[in-house]
């Protein structure tokens, strides 16, 4: 899937890592998808693994919460919100996955308005 | 001699992206050796190939090379090497001579998911390889390498948006759409809207807990000295989100960064961020000692011993400028033998405290500063460095 601005989950996922200042107002959308997580605030290069997991996990459960009841999003078929939260957490865990390999696990978790209208 | 030189500087050129220069610059050299002695130019060759080979960038250059020719042929190993997180660097420390090496970071995981109503429980077992290495073992300032399996048990409290109803959530995406549409056309109106929109965001500040067993092995680079390390580690960390809490204002660490924001006008007014709360770490380790000569000649004996550690890490943003986003990060972890024997106190083998701070741009520029000593590093270095990341990417994958 494509990093683009036609997909209600990349918009989401872009004004959620503004909005909790994982990318200032100035990344403009197409330079966001391309940034890799060690780019993104949560992501301390030089802590323990240990401690780069329990950011990933803070982060990844707010977005699930916004995608949920601010987006009004539902789960994929047999997905759960801990699955969810824990297939965020292993994408951003990796600090040369993208922006964009994000919003593709987010999709696969998630159902927003654009796909349920189709 | 003299076409060595060139062949050698064509050789490094090669791996640059900039064929014009390299052609101006060859020609340069072409003509500049045609006036030199045999002795100049052995003298030369020599400097050169050092300078050359104790280049990071130039290994840098040839892993890249390496990663693209898998990506195309090997997409299982390329899936691995991409995941290790491999960087050449220089070592320099005030102790010892410029080293180069390497270093590596690697974590995988399996998910076991727990659901709870008002909190999270996500469990999972974790996998991870960490170290650096350098090519003169002798010359390496952080000689600590680290294996682990861990079982993570993590609690989540908060960080709970509140819900919007069917329209709201509409005009809510529709604002965010003409946001975008403004930013299009360069309408500079549009970092106003950012105000409204963030009306429609309502969120708990969020707080976190994790309870984890872990199994280490913990060795210097060429495994003379290495323990078997099992330890039950505790994480906390917390999240200011919510503007109208007083959380975020106990984030101390970042008011010289919100200051340097200000400044820069990166940020509009002072804003401490909630986002970047520092995350800490507690721990008790049992440590099972394998082969460590210096314990060894002190004690006579590897005797198992238990150690407290403690962990804080901190990353926040310094400043945009232009195109170029600064991050600033920084860790500091603390070791502690519990009822150390006087002769291990005496050479001051009982403590260990390590503390390392960068600043990073997004396009990989970096300088870093690193102090003190991890478990099996010999003396107390005071190490920089300042180099290149590369990002190998992953867009297609």
């Amino acid at each position: 899937m494509a990093w683009t601005t036609d997909k209600r989950v990349c918009k989401a996922l872009y004004f959620a890592l503004q909005g909790t200042d994982q990318i200032d107002l100035l990344t403009e959308f197409d330079e966001a998808g391309v940034l890799v997580m060690k780019d993104l605030l949560f992501f301390n290069p030089h802590a323990s693994e240990d401690l780069r997991r329990q950011e990933a996990i803070i982060l990844a459960s707010r977005y699930d919460s916004q995608f949920i009841k601010a987006h009004r999003a539902s789960y994929e078929k047999g997905v759960s919100r801990p699955e969810s939260i824990a297939k965020m957490v292993e994408v951003m865990m990796q600090a040369k996955k993208t922006v964009e390999d994000l919003s593709d696990i987010i999709d696969d978790c998630y159902k927003f308005r654009d796909e349920k209208n189709r | 001699m003299r076409k060595k030189i060139i062949i050698l500087f064509a050789i490094v050129l090669s791996f640059t992206n900039y064929t014009n220069a390299q052609e101006n610059i060859l020609d340069h050299l072409k003509t500049i050796f045609i006036g030199l002695s045999k002795n100049q130019s052995d003298s030369l060759l020599k400097e050169g190939v050092k300078s050359i080979f104790s280049n990071p960038d130039l290994y840098n250059d040839f892993f890249r090379q390496y990663v693209e020719k898998l990506k195309a042929n090997d997409k299982g190993r390329y899936t691995f090497i991409r995941d290790l997180d491999l960087n050449f660097k220089s070592f320099q420390s005030d102790t010892l001579p410029v080293a180069l090496g390497f270093n590596y970071n690697y974590s995988n995981s399996w998910v076991k998911n727990k659901v709870t109503e008002k909190s999270t429980l996500l469990q999972s077992y974790n996998l991870a390889f960490k170290g650096n290495v350098a090519f003169k073992k002798q010359f390496n300032p952080n000689d600590f390498l680290e294996y682990s399996l861990a079982f993570d048990n993590s609690f989540l409290w908060g960080g709970q948006v509140a819900e919007l109803d069917e329209e709201t959530s509409i005009k809510m995406e529709e604002l965010q759409d003409t946001i975008l549409a403004r930013r299009a056309r360069k309408d500079p109106s549009f970092l106003g809207l950012y105000d409204e929109l963030a009306k429609y965001i309502s969120v708990t500040d969020q707080f976190a807990l994790g309870i984890k067993g872990k199994f280490s092995f913990e060795a210097n680079q060429d495994f003379s000295k290495r323990q078997f390390v099992p330890g039950l580690l505790i994480t906390a960390g917390a999240k200011g989100w919510n503007k109208n809490e007083a959380l975020q204002y106990f984030n101390i660490l970042d008011y010289p960064f919100a200051l340097i924001r200000l400044i820069t006008g990166t940020d509009k007014k002072f804003t401490i961020y909630g986002a970047t709360f520092p995350s800490m770490l507690f721990g008790l380790d049992y440590v099972l000692p394998q082969d460590d000569t210096t314990r060894k000649e002190l004690l006579g004996t590897l005797d198992a011993y238990s150690r407290l550690r403690f962990e804080i890490g901190f990353k926040t943003r310094v400043a945009r400028i232009g195109k170029e986003v600064l991050h600033f990060s920084s860790d500091f972890r603390w070791y502690k033998e519990l009822n150390a024997d006087q002769v291990i106190k005496d050479n001051k083998l009982d403590r260990s405290t390590f503390f390392v701070a960068a600043i990073e741009s997004n396009s990989g520029l970096f300088v870093s500063y690193t102090t003190g000593k991890l478990p099996f590093d010999k003396r107390n270095d005071q190490v920089y460095s300042l180099g290149f990341k590369y990002n190998l990417g992953n867009k297609n994958d």
